[in-house]
């Protein structure tokens, strides 16, 4: 998820979701039908109270309560179908024969299809709430059981939630406790299987009861067929003889105390928050003798288990008092908040036997013999923050507002730990003040807000030494140490600095409405792990505060609601979004970023990141035909000095990754009891560069006679080498049809089947894709998963494998 | 009366609760607080902690193996060895076939990575040489010797590669940034590599083999001076020779008993700490030091 495109390089660009007060929450805990409402805090300003974690927006989770004197017993049940939607087209066995150098194994495999399956889920959702006078209460709780569309994946999960709150002494006190917990039980599957598969060869078969004919089987192989080839390994074999499961738990706790101190002072509230999220991550794997991935390990198991601590203190005083016809709030507070992260694992290999798989680490003959590995670590951060905030409103006409918050992060060197971060908004409520006819609001705002970011690492400005390696001294080996990094006190907070003016209207009684949108963020001492010298650096990156961007853009909702008879209703809305971010300091430019990998391209860099240049360019060379007698691509001579040198400066932009707009599209209907809802969502203007053409749209020996050829219209067969170029980059426009569902509302009341509501319901997630892009989704890459690299956007990797569509019917019912 | 008494007290547990709210918590500490690494405060205590931080001058010699690094970029461009490109494979967007052709650009990786193991292993040399001046050690300046030795000969490779390299000693945060402010000529570096090793080779550890073995010894010494002579005329820009003196320093490591053996390939054998050629070795283990 991302809010306003980029604004930093680092790869936490996803905005802080806080989930009734626990600050840093995961969606992954809340089941959708537990949540009364979400709000999206995209300016400066109004993110300015979250400090340094809500930078990238902050997205605002309610759950449901109860409400006094009204039991309500809901239940909302679902399947659901997931299935392969989309993925990249290699030749199939008989294409693949007829090509020159086909290594025909003689059968005639769908690989994909063989690690792929119809995933099944099932989501159930109870939930009860009531109250009393002074005392209300809501509890839930969810299952959900998935298979997934990878051979032996999917997860079972049980989730459960309690919200309570009480007042006391008078009303005076109300105090909230929000309690919930999850557990899932996963299976991940394999993604290297999924690799392996899209561009295998199809003539191989799948399994092999004896070796011969380039093939090796049979029992030493678990009976699954393997070549020994540069990267390849048999897709179902992996799957189906290895184990990858783990075990997740997520517990979330908070407790608010407000108390109304109006006796002592007039509109004086205060409360203390106090919250804690645990986390604790297991995985377990276990490779079998027989699996030719981990080929002469003798089974190979691993236990891993990461743990986290995130508690948090805060207190505020609140005052609220009318004047007049103005309308004060003040906010003042305190917020304590401590991470802690741990984790332990080992691993070994060479068992005698599958029986223990990963249960009985100690029979690994690695221990014994020096090789097997343990590890453990542990480390923690802090942040605590002063903040402070007034809102005045002017008899409804106008609106100001003012906060600062001062941060303090231990992940900085001693001098800059403390951060101040200011933010100052306006409103004017027009229709108001001017008595517009026709008008039923027209609200002008302007905001400027400052909020800071923090490393994703602590401990950078120390100079940390730990074991590095062993050295021989008297005879026998000691452990080394050494420094683990270059350490950097000057670290300094990240500032994000943005300006947003807007209007909201609504005209027609409220027929149509909208809002308008103009915001330009510039943001400095951008943090990043950038290369240095050495000397005088001990390594040779660096976090270090590096440049500065400006990312700008305009959003303009409307809605418009078209027909409201009764009977019949029809609603239609509609987001537009661009955006642009631009260079405008950097410590080392020209940067070149994300390169394309191995075999034969891990020198070839994607990405160009300079100085008053866009963010987001494609930097690769212009291809101009295949040498008549090599078969080599060629490439222009761009900088024009008589050949191609294959360097960054033989080559130019030929596309950008980021997109010149957003749109999003909903439509809702009503008809009778029927209703319909039906949302799409494009991004235009972004190329993509298709990494499977980069390596597999060619006639290479080396791919035909190790993998699979990229079915296109490109393909030439006069094309005999692998070289990225311009000519794989491809325009990504897209508009996909996202979810629409169709639903009937049971008429309840006039019979005598006692429930409250009932309403069923069928959907359909990403039901097609309208786009000109021959990879196998034409999404925005903000990020470059190689790495979780922000700088090199728009690059679609040969680890995404396919898309799903997911269709299910599902029941809401009502006691 | 009663009714004024409660508001006091009303008052005064108000202005308690509204104090504990805010005061008692506030707490500002923001120190870092370390669990899996130690720092310069809490490292340094102990002799096998010493060793330890030597070890670190020894584990930067682990690179020599490594491809794309000293070793290749030496090799490729020359005629002993070739990288061959298979269809697309290995062609790299053409790296190695420009060492081959000797038409490399400066964005070609495997310089700037032994750029970064040579100067990571004088640097870590000259951190260990501040350090361990800074500490009240029996063994302070054996080791300061020893180290002196080990950045010597890493210079020694830097200059071989690069010619006029930058010549730091110091080890400081504040280390001027640029490079030219410490280029003095491939000759300054080559009279530095010289003088270094003269001036601690006697008060090296004169033992062979045993504690000395992978070690920088006054053998190890001598034979890296022998490589320094040989190349005098090079190294100097032409202005000098230095038979005479490559021979003396061959002369020397004769003294410690190393000869040739008879079997050149013994040199190369899994377990080739008997050889008698070997003078200075990175020793690889499969438990301890799997190097690459």
């Amino acid at each position: 998820m991302r809010l306003r495109g980029v604004s930093t390089f680092g790869a936490n660009a996803s905005p802080l979701i806080v989930i009734d007060g626990v600050i840093g929450g995961s969606l992954n805990t809340v089941d959708p039908n537990d949540i009364a409402s979400m709000d999206v805090l995209k300016d400066g300003s109004a993110a300015a109270i979250y400090g340094s974690r809500g930078s990238a927006g902050v997205i605002i989770v309610t759950t449901k309560t109860g409400e006094s004197g009204k039991t309500a017993i809901n239940y909302n049940g679902s399947v659901a179908f997931e299935s392969v939607a989309n993925s990249i087209e290699f030749m199939d066995a008989d294409e693949y024969r007829a090509l020159p150098g086909a290594v025909d194994l003689g059968g005639s495999t769908d690989w994909l299809d063989e690690v792929t399956e119809t995933g099944v889920s099932q989501i159930h959702n109870i939930s009860m709430s009531g109250g009393a006078k002074s005392t209300t209460y809501r509890a839930s709780i969810n299952v959900r059981d998935v298979t997934g569309v990878g051979m032996n994946s999917g997860f079972s999960q049980l989730n459960a939630r309690l919200n309570l709150s009480q007042k006391a002494l008078n009303d005076r006190l109300k105090i909230n406790v929000n309690v919930s917990a999850t557990t899932k039980d996963s299976e991940y599957g394999f993604t290297e299987s999924f690799r392996y598969a899209i561009a295998a060869n199809p003539t191989m078969s799948v399994y092999a009861d004896a070796s011969g004919g380039g093939i090796t089987g049979g029992a030493a192989t678990g009976g699954y067929s393997e070549r020994d080839i540069f990267d390849f390994y048999n897709p179902v074999s992996i799957s189906a003889q290895n184990i990858n499961e783990g075990t997740d738990l997520r517990i979330v706790g908070g407790v608010r105390a407000e108390y109304d101190f109006s006796d002592l002072v007039d509109g004086l509230s205060a409360a203390v928050f106090y919250g804690e999220q645990r986390t604790t991550d297991e995985r377990a794997q276990y490779f079998k003798k027989s699996a030719y991935f981990v080929n002469g390990r003798n089974g190979v198991a691993s236990r891993n288990w990461a743990g986290t601590d995130n508690k948090i203190f805060e207190t505020t005083f609140n005052y609220n008092k009318d004047f007049g016809g103005t309308n004060l709030t003040a906010l003042a507070g305190y917020s304590y908040q401590a991470f802690f992260n741990e984790g332990f694992g080992m691993g070994g290999s060479n068992f005698l036997t599958d029986a223990f798989t990963y249960n009985n680490m100690g029979a690994s003959l690695d221990f014994p013999n020096g090789l097997g590995n343990a590890n453990s670590y542990a480390n923690s951060n802090k942040l605590i923050a002063f903040f402070g905030r007034v809102n005045l409103n002017i008899s409804d006409n106008y609106f100001v507002s003012a906060s600062v918050r001062q941060e303090g992060s231990t992940r900085f060197g001693e001098d800059n730990k403390w951060g101040l971060f200011p933010a100052v908004s306006a409103g004017a409520n027009l229709n108001n003040i001017l008595s517009l006819s026709g008008v039923d609001q027209l609200k002008l705002r302007a905001s400027f807000g400052i909020t800071g970011a923090q490393p994703g690492e602590s401990y950078l400005s120390k100079r940390r030494y730990g074991p590095s390696g062993s050295f021989f001294y008297g005879g026998a080996f000691v452990p080394s140490y050494g420094p683990q990094s270059n350490p950097n006190p000057d670290l300094k907070w990240e500032e994000k600095a943005e300006v947003d003016v807007g209007v909201d209207f609504s005209v027609m009684n409220g027929k149509l409405s909208g809002s308008f949108d103009w915001y330009q963020r510039t943001t400095s001492d951008l943090l990043f792990l950038i290369d240095v010298p050495v000397p005088p650096n001990l390594y040779n990156q660096t976090w270090k505060n590096v440049g500065e961007m400006t990312n700008s853009g305009i959003e303009i909702t409307l809605n418009y609601q078209v027909v409201d008879n009764g009977s019949f209703s029809y609603n239609t809305g509609i987001n537009f979004a661009t955006f642009k971010t631009i260079i405008d300091q950097l410590e080392v430019s020209p940067l070149y970023q994300g390169a394309m990998g191995s075999p034969g391209q891990s020198a070839v860099n994607l990405a160009r990141v300079a100085v008053g240049e866009e963010l987001g360019q494609l930097w690769l060379p212009v291809y101009d035909g295949p040498d008549a007698t090599t078969g080599a691509p060629t490439m222009k001579d761009l900088d024009g000095d008589g050949t191609f040198c294959d360097c960054n400066d033989d080559k130019q932009v030929v596309g950008n990754g980021l997109p010149d707009f957003t749109i999003g599209w909903n439509n809702s209907l009503t008809f009778g009891n029927f209703d319909l809802n039906v949302f799409f969502r494009g991004a235009f203007g972004h190329d993509v560069l298709n990494s499977f053409r980069g390596f597999y749209e060619n006639y290479s020996p080396t791919v035909i006679s190790n993998w699979n050829v990229v079915k296109g219209t490109d393909l030439d067969p006069n094309l005999t080498d692998a070289a990225v170029n311009d000519t794989h980059v491809e325009s990504a426009d897209f508009l996909k049809l996202d979810n629409a569902t169709l639903g009937y509302t049971m008429p309840v009341g006039s019979n005598n089947v006692g429930f409250r509501s009932m309403r069923i319901f069928v959907s359909v997630q990403n039901a097609f894709v309208l786009t000109g892009y021959t990879g196998i989704d034409p999404e925005v890459r903000y990020l470059d998963i190689e790495g979780n690299n922000a700088l090199a956007p728009g690059i679609e990797r040969r680890n995404t494998y396919f898309t799903t569509r997911t269709v299910s019917a599902g029941i809401n019912i009502g006691f | 009366m009663k009714r004024n008494m409660k508001n006091i007290l009303d008052k005064k547990f108000y202005v308690m609760l509204l104090g504990l709210l805010f005061f008692a918590p506030a707490c500002t500490d923001l120190d870092e607080e370390l669990f899996s690494d130690v720092t310069d405060e809490n490292f340094f205590q102990s002799d096998d902690e010493f060793i330890s931080a030597l070890g670190g001058a020894y584990s930067s010699f682990y690179g020599i193996g490594n491809h794309s690094n000293l070793w290749s970029s030496n090799e490729i461009a020359s005629d002993e060895m070739v990288i061959a490109t298979k269809g697309g494979d290995w062609y790299d967007g053409g790296i190695l076939l420009q060492l081959h052709q000797h038409n490399w650009t400066p964005d070609n990786g495997f310089f700037n990575n032994t750029w970064g193991f040579l100067y990571s292993g004088i640097n870590t040399a000259n951190r260990l040489i501040a350090q361990f001046e800074n500490i009240e050690s029996d063994n302070s300046t054996a080791y300061i010797n020893e180290l002196r030795a080990v950045r010597a000969i890493w210079y020694m490779w830097a200059m071989d590669a690069f010619g006029n390299v930058p010549l730091v000693t110091g080890f400081s945060d504040d280390v001027p940034k640029n490079d030219s402010d410490f280029q003095t000529g491939r000759t300054a570096v080559y009279t530095f590599v010289e003088t270094e090793l003269v001036a601690v080779i006697a008060d090296l550890d004169a033992s062979v083999g045993g504690n000395a073995y992978a070690r920088v010894n006054q053998a190890t010494a001598w034979a890296a001076l022998a490589k320094l002579y040989i190349n005098a005329e090079v190294y100097s820009g032409g202005a000098t020779t230095e038979w005479a003196k490559a021979i003396n320093a061959v002369d020397q490591v004769e003294t410690f008993g190393y000869s040739l053996e008879g079997l050149y390939s013994s040199n190369f054998k899994q377990e080739n700490s008997g050889s008698t050629e070997n003078i200075f070795v990175v020793p690889y283990d499969k438990v301890f030091a799997q190097g690459i």
